[in-house]
């Protein structure tokens, strides 16, 4: 009995060290800003003043525009270019293949902030700073390494008898990775796409290097920005502009749990 | 030499390969080009924009560089080193990241081990809890640097709201050099360590229960059946969770930047905050170069040493 109750006390305990700066930031949204320096829990009553604030902010849809865009293209074209990766490395044996996946691979391994001088070297020499393209190139970059590790698995364990029954009855290689492949590969693939989407949603230091102008500016980085663009700290606002970069993806996160977290494991072990 | 189908999982062993099926020959890919050709566009794209980088960094700190022309000058072998070593803000970063590194392994791995027996022991219906776990591993650094700020701030944040409930004054944690590198390292844990609460989770579910029942049997207690059975088993989780959480305080960047910008004073400026002040705010891209490669050796570092848990008689994925 006594076992029963400790562990209920602990998962409690979880749970409110997960959820309370959350629910702090949640009941910021509706608190004046003299309840917000009274320090008191509860808000007296339910205001979507904040969200207004939020919504009304100069710029704002542009920055979830450009959120959006760069997010959307790369894990797009990050996706495209791991499956076709992984299928070859999943079903073909090559001269060089474990050179290659390796190399593919690796850079996993690597603090992509440390990255970013050189990186900064090299796309000012070439004028690419401060535009979509080294963005959007260098988040489909970030993605590819995992994304190819993942689908990987995910191709390596569709029984490749079946290909080789259609390719008997004369069915060419892209129509057997149309019809067989990709069907039975969606779990992965949706894995691969809502990682990436997260991944590239969120990130903050390559914005922060490589982008200058403030209408180009993602939702992390304007975010990072405001303070110093209001007077006195608004954290009515700051508390909702956190929570509307957060609300999508944990949205996201929430329909595709189960196969998010298969995938998230399965690539971290190995 | 002809391609043939690999079998499923080889690219996880790489030994077991069955005998070569043979495929149908196509004129437009080429059996031996085809592969190749498929995994082309991720190779040039991971080596030019991940790989190329690292070289490069590495060259840019041997030299001079010239902000007008963009370009490296003057080879100077390890003068950027020297400088920066002999430099005491440099090493005062060294120091803080060390502390900062420290105190993110030592509470992520408490949390991760006490909440991975939680979540492990709590019944099968509470899926919920399980997947409320891994809320805060999702919200940008930035996102998460904003809240905790919020949360700690004197004037209206949770902390204040304590302190008065308990008849306090409250506390600028943020002002104080030592509390702000503790509220640093906290919320770096409580975005972090979700990860390895589920790696450290996976592992206790593929502990042999007969075990537990054995020890028992045997009169093992609790704490007993937890480090000669538990322990020992989650050993490859362990090494996995350690790697992690070393990795992501080393890198610790956006976090740190938009919860105390590396103050007060310089109290909270680990080295991936130092070398981007260095590089993109003072313009010594040199210098700056210099610490990337020592935080990329501190991580290699540490990997080797976590890697040396991992039990040697079992393939390490296991």
């Amino acid at each position: 009995m006594f076992k029963k109750y400790s562990l209920w006390l602990a998962g409690l305990a979880l749970v409110l060290w997960t959820v309370l700066p959350l629910l702090w930031a949640v009941l910021a949204t509706s608190k004046t800003t003299s309840e917000i320096f009274a320090g008191e829990f509860w808000p007296r009553q339910l205001s979507l003043r904040a969200w207004g604030d939020l919504f009304a902010l100069d710029g704002f849809w542009r920055f979830a525009f450009n959120s959006l865009y760069v997010t959307t293209v790369s894990t797009i074209i990050a996706v495209a270019i791991s499956i076709i990766a992984a299928y070859a490395f999943a079903r073909y044996a090559f001269a060089w293949r474990h050179v290659l996946l390796m190399f593919v691979l690796l850079p996993r391994l690597v603090p992509r902030v440390a990255l970013i001088v050189p990186l900064y070297l090299m796309f000012a020499k070439v004028g690419l700073i401060d535009t979509y393209t080294v963005i959007i190139i260098m988040y489909t970059a970030s993605a590819i390494p995992l994304a190819t590790w993942t689908l990987i698995g995910f191709i390596g364990a569709i029984p490749k008898e079946i290909e080789e029954a259609a390719s008997i009855d004369g069915s060419s290689l892209l129509r057997r990775v149309w019809t067989i492949v990709l069907p039975l590969s969606i779990p992965g693939l949706l894995t691969v796409t809502v990682v990436s989407f997260v991944e590239s949603w969120n990130e903050f230091p390559f914005a922060l290097a490589f982008l200058q102008d403030t209408s180009m500016r993602t939702l992390p980085y304007q975010l990072f920005s405001l303070e110093s663009s209001l007077g006195l700290i608004d954290w009515p606002l700051i508390s909702a502009f956190a929570l509307f970069t957060i609300i999508p993806i944990v949205l996201l996160y929430l329909r595709f749990e189960r196969s998010i977290v298969a995938g998230l494991t399965s690539g971290a072990v190995k | 030499m002809t391609a043939h189908l690999a079998s499923p999982g080889a690219s996880s062993t790489g030994g077991t390969t069955l005998p070569p099926v043979p495929v149908r020959r196509r004129r437009r890919l080429g059996p031996v080009l085809g592969p190749i050709i498929a995994v082309l566009p991720a190779v040039v794209i991971v080596g030019v924009f991940l790989a190329y980088p690292i070289g490069y960094g590495l060259w840019i700190s041997l030299h001079e560089v010239s902000m007008f022309r963009l370009a490296t000058e003057n080879f100077v072998g390890l003068a950027n080193y020297q400088a920066l070593f002999a430099d005491p803000t440099f090493r005062h970063s060294l120091g803080r990241t060390m502390i900062f590194v420290f105190g993110v392994i030592v509470l992520g791995m408490i949390q991760s081990l006490a909440f991975g027996l939680v979540l492990y022991h709590l019944p099968q219906w509470s899926r919920a809890i399980r997947a409320l776990n891994l809320i805060p591993f999702f919200i940008s650094s930035v996102a998460v640097a904003m809240i905790w700020r919020f949360f700690v701030q004197s004037e209206g944040g949770f902390t204040q709201f304590l302190s008065q409930s308990v008849g306090q004054e409250p506390i600028s944690w943020l002002a104080s050099p030592t509390l702000a590198l503790l509220v640093v390292t906290v919320a770096t844990v409580w975005a972090m360590a979700p990860f390895s609460v589920l790696l450290i989770l996976s592992g206790l579910q593929t502990v042999n229960s007969e075990m537990y029942e054995a020890a028992e049997v045997d009169g093992a207690n609790a704490v007993q059946r937890f480090v000669h059975i538990t322990l020992p088993s989650i050993r490859p989780q362990i090494a996995t969770s350690l790697i992690w959480l070393t990795f992501q305080a080393f890198n610790s960047f956006g976090l740190i930047l938009a919860l105390t910008g590396g103050g007060p004073g310089r109290a909270t400026e680990i080295l991936a905050v130092y070398m981007y002040g260095l590089g993109l705010d003072q313009l010594d891209l040199a210098g700056s170069s210099a610490v990337m490669i020592i935080i990329l050796a501190f991580n290699a570092l540490f990997s080797l040493l976590y890697l040396k848990l991992l039990p040697t008689d079992e393939p390490a994925q296991s």
